[in-house]
């Protein structure tokens, strides 16, 4: 096919607008590739299409911009962990072979780590802790009112017996 | 990679893609509207499309940036419509196209709807080539306006 009539087929607008199947695509890129006429022309329609494309701006709320900001910055971090743990699961092998190397942690950390289940445990062990001293200051009071109730009983006891004297 | 290149890399990566956002943004999401138009679904779509991971290394690509993020965005909002059941917008003119209004037409159909060239030929009644040709006269219309 001339130049003129695949210029004038409509295939390159189609290609620009991504309506065309794969093999299409391949055989239009080809043809660029192969005629810089076609290059050239192919360029022209893209700064017209580019044009007519932002005639139609619409302007997006204001706060999408941080959103993307945001989801971007958690995107690469993401593929950075997903990279580190490929390079673990490849470095143990050669860790295991040479017992030589060591690696080298520097602590300036003071506090300790636990495992954070041992967060429920020390709320778990201070709730009880508290019930148990409930519990003692309850059972102490009871027994010195008890204690003091038996004296008192005593006391009764002991003016009843007491033999009345004869005036 | 230490942490100081880890952190300039996600500055490099984040300032990249916020600088497309800056620059096309208005644009991809004029035609993620024309798609779908419901707002709501319109920004989600938009904000896939400046973090998509192949944006990056679509752009990178030699050629014209714009067109790459113009042929994204559609491609993103023609599959979130998919997705998410949304009905076909409908064509501006029903039964067959004069020859007036043709080019608009197959324009809608193809860009706008998702029709392949193929199924906009079959629906219209017209060969592949005449499909064809109703988009560069749609061109030739935008050059002229």
């Amino acid at each position: 096919m001339k130049t003129s009539e695949y210029k004038s087929s409509g295939i390159l607008e189609a290609y620009l607008l991504g309506l065309v199947s794969d093999t299409e695509k391949q055989g239009v890129e080809q043809m660029i590739t192969t005629h810089p006429d076609l290059a050239l022309y192919v360029e022209e329609l893209e700064v017209t299409l580019e044009n007519r494309f932002m005639q139609g701006v619409v302007p997006p709320p204001p706060d999408l911009r941080e959103l993307v900001k945001l989801r971007a910055d958690q995107q690469v971090v993401k593929r950075n962990k997903q990279t580190d743990r490929r390079q673990e699961r490849e470095q143990p092998t050669q860790s295991t072979t040479n017992s030589t190397d060591f690696v080298d942690v520097k602590v300036s950390n003071t506090h300790i780590q636990v495992h954070k289940y041992w967060r429920v445990a020390f709320i778990a062990v201070f709730i009880l802790g508290k019930i148990f001293l409930a519990f003692g200051l309850y059972q102490y009071f009871k027994g010195q009112a008890q204690e003091q109730e038996i004296e008192r009983l005593n006391r009764q006891i002991q003016q009843q017996t007491t033999p009345i004297t004869p005036k | 990679m230490d942490e100081r290149e880890r952190a300039l890399q996600v500055t490099n990566t984040t300032t990249d893609q916020l600088a497309l956002y800056d620059r096309y943004g208005s644009m991809a999401y004029g035609i993620i509207l024309q798609i779908i138009p419901q707002p709501q679904q319109a920004e989600k779509v938009l904000v896939e499309l400046f973090t998509a991971s192949d944006l990056q290394s679509s752009v990178a690509y030699p050629g014209n940036i714009a067109l790459e993020i113009i042929r994204m965005a559609r491609a993103k909002a023609l599959e979130a419509r998919d997705q998410s059941g949304l009905s076909l917008m409908q064509p501006e003119t029903s039964g067959i196209p004069s020859k007036t209004n043709l080019p608009e037409v197959v324009f809608d159909m193809t860009f706008r709807q998702g029709y392949s060239i193929d199924a906009v030929a079959e629906k219209l009644q017209l060969a592949k080539g005449d499909v064809l040709k109703a988009i560069r006269d749609y061109y030739v219309f935008l050059r002229q306006a």
